[in-house]
């Protein structure tokens, strides 16, 4: 058996879960080379340490506050309340069972501390924009959607008010294509589109919301795949280009690898910022994005995800 | 120092006289499981906070369907399949990504000022000693956390909670055979990134 094969069963073999044929021959073989001993020695060493860590406790009232969280009251009655009293907007009855169903589904199970916010609804619901929102913007820019972009975003119930108590918009990028040879477990590497992008910006002044947020970026880039880092550097280029500043990036796991970057965009480069993002892949975006003269900065965040 | 023998035994115990009207057995079940838990949430979020808090989520779970609860499985597999779950939907959670990006998941005196230090006890260590030591726990437990999700289930299960390999199967809901691929390829990603810490004497 070659090195590499002995090596990819090493970690069994030491565990002693590994069956009697390949026991044998890996004990045969190990007997042979020195390269596979080192191997297996390292990895002892490795399992041993980390078994030698010392665990981190709980706090010394963890039963008390255990205690706390029982006597409040359950989660459902408190859900029922946030979602019944006072009804915004109205529902047909038939959809609102299938807006409880589906705000139970995605609100309940994952999210245990998040503000409770009330169901819109399916997204085949038109009533929506119609009604009445507490925007800080208002909504004005309807036209926001070519007819021939997909207008729903993926998540649209998950659409929070444009940054009504701190919550981001929202984008989602499908990246265009693959550069071919790109490494299976690399993102696909836009290179010939990031560049031409940041050919073009260079003709723009760059205005940086805060000096050291590259240096954090550049940290966060290390830890993340390499793969994907073409298309955050096109990305980064268009969100500096409107004046914004990355705020962090995030490599998810997962199969198909996505990647989530946080911005801030200068409220009144939003739209601009949204035109740019189109030549680089598939946006969706929200169909309501206050536009204009607003001050300050929106909070953005960017799902990147491989082309399908 | 892994947690050696597995307090089992008397679960079954507790849980009968919680079934029976006894609401302090289910005090006695947390505290002799709640470090273990912790512990796991604790390298599966990297946070101190987040660990606390999915880890009373998952006791509160515990709670609420113990009087259900049928002793199919042994008491802790499906207290520890509970954790996992839990962990999982609280990585998934867009909250937890949100605070995850801000805090770097390396000085614990950043995350838990209240917390203890108890990675750090041999007061006996020289200065530069305990320095060493003390870099050498982040870097395992950054090389840890940036593990894709299943490795660094498996990994910690076994490697830091010292579960066997048919326990880490039925608490993931993976099956025995990829439970040893992805522990020996996490393996393999942690001993090259570690490299340069870990002391293999080789």
């Amino acid at each position: 058996m070659a090195c590499e094969e002995i090596r990819a069963l090493l970690s069994e073999y030491m565990d002693d879960v590994i069956d009697k044929e390949n026991r044998a021959r890996i004990e045969s073989h190990l007997s042979a080379c020195e390269g596979c001993r080192k191997e297996l020695a390292s990895l002892r060493a490795l399992v041993r340490q980390m078994g030698d860590l010392d665990p981190v406790s709980p706090p010394k009232d963890f039963l008390a506050q255990l205690h706390q969280r029982l006597e409040r009251p359950p989660l459902f009655s408190r859900i029922l309340r946030t979602l019944f009293f006072p009804m915004r907007f109205k529902i047909p009855m038939e959809l609102a069972g299938a807006a409880l169903m589906a705000f139970f589904i995605l609100y309940i199970l994952p999210f245990q501390k998040e503000e409770y916010r009330m169901a819109k609804g399916p997204q085949a619901l038109k009533d929506e924009k119609r009604m009445e929102r507490t925007v800080g913007g208002g909504m004005k820019n309807q036209g926001l959607e070519k007819p021939s972009e997909p207008m729903v975003f993926m998540e649209r119930s998950d659409v929070r008010e444009l940054n009504k108590k701190g919550g981001p918009i929202e984008l989602a990028l499908v990246l265009r294509r693959a550069i071919p040879g790109a490494k299976p477990d690399a993102g696909p590497i836009q290179e010939a589109r990031s560049q031409k992008l940041m050919a073009s910006e260079r003709t723009l002044s760059v205005t940086r919301a805060a000096p050291d947020a590259g240096k954090e970026e550049d940290r966060l880039m290390d830890k993340g795949a390499l793969g994907d880092e073409m298309d955050r550097v096109g990305l980064r280029a268009v969100i500096e280009g409107v004046g914004g500043r990355v705020l962090s990036i995030e490599h998810e796991e997962g199969d198909e690898k996505p990647a989530l970057m946080d911005a801030e965009i200068p409220a009144g480069r939003i739209n601009l910022f949204l035109d740019r993002l189109r030549p680089l892949g598939d946006l969706t975006a929200p169909a309501e994005i206050p536009a204009g003269k607003q001050e300050g900065f929106l909070r953005v965040q960017i799902r990147l995800l491989p082309p399908t | 120092m892994r947690f050696d023998a597995r307090p089992t035994e008397g679960d079954p115990l507790l849980i009968k006289a919680f079934q029976e009207g006894n609401r302090e057995a289910f005090d006695g079940l947390v505290l002799k499981h709640k470090d273990r838990v912790f512990n796991l949430c604790y390298w599966f979020l990297g946070d101190y906070q987040e660990a606390n808090d999915t880890a009373q989520e998952t006791f509160i779970k515990v709670f609420r369907s113990l009087k259900a609860f049928r002793f199919e499985s042994a008491f802790t597999t499906w207290l520890y399949r509970i954790a996992v779950n839990t962990c999982r939907n609280r990585l998934k959670s867009a909250e937890y990504r949100r605070k995850r990006k801000m805090v770097r998941i390396d000085n614990p005196g950043e995350e838990n000022p209240g917390g203890p230090h108890s990675e750090l006890k041999d007061e006996s260590l020289s200065p530069l000693n305990s320095l060493e030591r003390k870099e050498k726990i982040m870097a395992i437990r950054e090389a840890i956390h940036s593990l894709p999700g299943i490795q660094k289930e498996v990994v910690t299960l076994r490697d830091i909670e010292g579960f066997s390999y048919e326990e880490i199967a039925q608490v993931t809901g993976l099956n025995l055979g990829t439970v040893k691929s992805r522990l020996a390829r996490a393996r393999l990603d942690l001993k090259e990134r570690l490299r340069s810490v870990i002391n293999d004497g080789v």
